[in-house]
């Protein structure tokens, strides 16, 4: 492929036409300040089509040289028979030669040559472009590929992460925004936007609704639009929300518990651990001492607590606190 | 389901059942040097599971017949003994563990049926009480439209005192047993669970109706009955059409003449889940209140299991006081705050099973 220096009017470039861009920045500030000190260090990409150029690279250098004023650039020009494929080629080599492309930029570029290879030729063709990609991250690229420009947004500002992007590229529109807009709105862990995620998906097909009904029930919507909470305070009561409506026998036997546990009132560092998730029956006391003096004013707690009924609730009130719930 | 694909281990091709399901099935099959091509194929289709439950591979069980049942003891096992006939199923249950438990799962038919009844001869010598089945790792009864040797087996085990066979199903085939002298000492049992679950989340299975009317017509040939509350499902609603079940069963067979009925709540490895998900897009049952149970299986919570054992256990009470109910691994505290009491202090559930087979069944005390 042979490319020509020229000298081209920007007024023929065709910077509406989009076919051949890959980078999702569309910042030009530090671009301007350096074109402005040293000038244009490297040439953009352009094919020359019968009355214009269209770009192949450099989509933000012209932008800028435009911006400051410039009527000409010097550009390497793309004979007009050169195919599409050939010019996606070289758009793809040029970005991924200058900087590592994020992930839309990676589903871009591949959603270019998956036009004309298979999956397996295409992550060889990847490879000798600069791309290194495997048959799992081609799958997921290929995902990417298809979400919505809000979502593949939310990706970018890194507010939720991949994974979570392409569930949210299964659901229908509303529901991928309402949840796009939760993570976006409160900024949780990835973690926690994965358990709200399984939550809401679940408790949605539990209830026969769509995820954006779900989130547009007035006590989420009451929380959420609570201005006197903070953003962190906003994810626990979301998070015990959802946990209520997706478990809420289990939520509410929990509470039970606490409720024993508060009118217990055990000393300070004395602790009664319940089996993992009640499933068992073997219970643990902790207490901790230091002489002892003070272990016989905890043995003594202890002993008061053989006689609490509120303890003795908590081994025969075990189902009978269930019972009242159903 | 129907079988498409007919595999043959090569090691069997002169066996007698291979010649009759190939006559039977009437399909090409292809001759294979192991089941690790079956297994090849299988693993690389779209859905393994659905593929699975098409080919069948007629191969040796070249490990054990006879089986200890996989338990834990975390939770009471019945100490049930395993007939290893064959694995998988046509049938398409969606919260059937089989989809989960094989990697992957393939219908395979053990045909070597001489080892098979060397390993029973070998049992039964031992004059040791035991109860028997074939329905862990497959339906004991799938096999009667490919190939029926449950007569034989029902025969075999007629000539002995100290061993009984269970056959459990969800199917009703069972003409060709109804006039096998049995002697009593098979089981003929059914899993039984609620008409919307039947619909919902048991593709292929016989229904409700037709399951209790072919466990009537084996009363009436004098077999004894046994039945299995397993899968129970929780759901809104869940208790009443429970109670209808076991309002039906009641109508259409004698309680006396139920060895046991047992009980489980549905449980499921975690990776089953994704399998239900994908597999079964319109079930619900994954998503219920479950936590992760001391075995690593998912469970629901045990509070709602002991409150919804008790309401079942009621039910059957009310309409047969005295039929055996026991339950398919659950611990002490479930029996006592259900049952009423810990099967330990009866000798422990596999005594009072055996006990229960002896009375129905007739099976010799003689234990050396």
């Amino acid at each position: 492929m042979l490319f020509s220096p020229q000298t081209i009017a920007l007024s023929i470039v065709d910077v509406a036409d989009t076919t051949y861009k890959i980078s999702t920045s569309e910042s030009i500030e530090e671009l301007l300040a350096s074109i402005n000190c040293i000038g244009l260090l490297s040439p953009p990409i352009l094919k020359k089509n019968p009355r214009t150029y269209t770009i192949i690279s450099g989509f933000k250098r012209i932008a800028a040289c435009i911006n400051l004023g410039w009527t000409t650039i010097e550009a390497r020009v793309v004979d007009y028979k050169a195919s599409d494929l050939q010019c996606a080629r070289i758009a793809i080599a040029d970005n991924s030669a200058n900087r590592s492309l994020n992930f839309i930029e990676q589903s871009i570029s591949l959603s270019m040559l998956l036009n004309y290879y298979d999956d397996k030729e295409v992550i060889r063709e990847a490879k000798g472009l600069g791309l290194n990609i495997n048959a799992s991250l081609l799958e997921k690229l290929k995902k990417t590929a298809q979400l919505s420009s809000e979502i593949k947004k939310t990706i970018l500002r890194g507010t939720i992460s991949l994974t979570i992007a392409l569930e949210l590229g299964k659901m229908d529109k509303p529901s991928a925004m309402a949840l796009s807009q939760l993570f976006e709105s409160l900024n949780p862990t990835f973690n926690i936007q994965k358990e709200m995620l399984t939550m809401v998906k679940e408790i949605a097909r539990i209830k026969d609704l769509s995820i954006s009904q779900l989130l547009n029930d007035k006590y989420f919507l009451s929380i959420m639009e609570n201005g006197e909470i903070s953003r962190n305070q906003k994810v626990q009561k979301i998070r015990y929300y959802f946990k209520k409506m997706r478990n809420p026998v289990i939520t509410q036997f929990e509470e039970n518990f606490d409720c024993l546990m508060q009118r217990i009132d055990l000393p300070d560092e004395i602790k009664l651990i319940p089996p993992d998730n009640f499933e068992g029956t073997r219970y643990s006391i902790v207490f901790n001492f230091q002489n002892l003096k003070e272990f016989e004013f905890k043995k003594e707690a202890l002993d008061k607590l053989m006689l609490h009924p509120e303890f003795i609730k908590i081994f025969e009130k075990e189902i009978a606190d269930y019972k009242s719930l159903h | 389901m129907q079988i498409t694909n007919l595999y043959i281990d090569r090691d069997v091709l002169d066996y007698p059942a291979v010649d009759a399901i190939r006559t039977r099935l009437n399909i090409p099959h292809t001759v294979i040097e192991g089941p690790e091509k079956v297994y090849e194929i299988v693993s690389a289709s779209a859905d393994p599971v659905e593929s699975g439950k098409h080919a069948l591979l007629l191969t040796k069980n070249k490990g054990a017949f006879i089986r200890n049942c996989p338990g834990t003891v975390k939770y009471t096992c019945c100490d049930y003994t395993i007939l290893h006939i064959g694995t998988f199923c046509t049938m398409d249950c969606s919260y059937c563990i089989l989809q989960s438990y094989f990697h992957p799962p393939v219908l395979q038919l053990f045909v070597n049926h001489d080892d098979m009844t060397a390993s029973l001869d070998s049992v039964f010598s031992q004059n040791k009480k035991m109860r028997i089945g074939t329905g862990e790792f497959t339906d004991s009864m799938i096999w009667e439209t490919i190939y029926p040797f449950a007569d034989k087996l029902i025969l075999k085990f007629a000539k002995q005192t100290h061993a009984i066979l269970e056959l459990k199903t969800k199917t009703v085939n069972i003409s060709n047993i109804l006039e096998v002298s049995h002697n009593r000492k098979t089981i003929l049992s059914w899993s039984l669970n609620t008409e919307r679950i039947i619909k919902s989340e048991e593709r292929g299975t016989s229904s409700l109706d037709a399951r209790l009317n072919a466990a009537a017509r084996c009363q009436s040939k004098g077999y004894p009955l046994a039945f299995h509350f397993d899968p129970m499902i929780i759901y809104p609603g869940c208790e009443k059409e429970y109670q209808d079940v076991i309002e039906k069963l009641f109508s259409h067979v004698s309680s006396e003449n139920i060895v046991w009925i047992s009980l489980g709540t549905f449980r499921f490895m975690p990776a089953l889940k994704a399998i239900v998900e994908k597999r079964f897009e319109h079930s619900k049952i994954v998503y219920g209140e479950f936590i992760k149970g001391m075995d690593a299986k998912m469970r629901y919570f045990k509070p709602l299991r002991i409150s919804f054992y008790q309401k079942i256990i009621s039910y059957i009470r009310l309409l047969a006081p005295d039929v055996l109910i026991y339950f398919c691994m659950e611990d002490t505290e479930v029996w006592e705050k259900t049952i009423g009491f810990d099967p330990s202090d009866y000798g422990g559930l596999p005594r009072m099973l055996d006990d229960s087979a002896t009375r129905h069944c007739g099976l010799s005390e003689d234990i050396n």
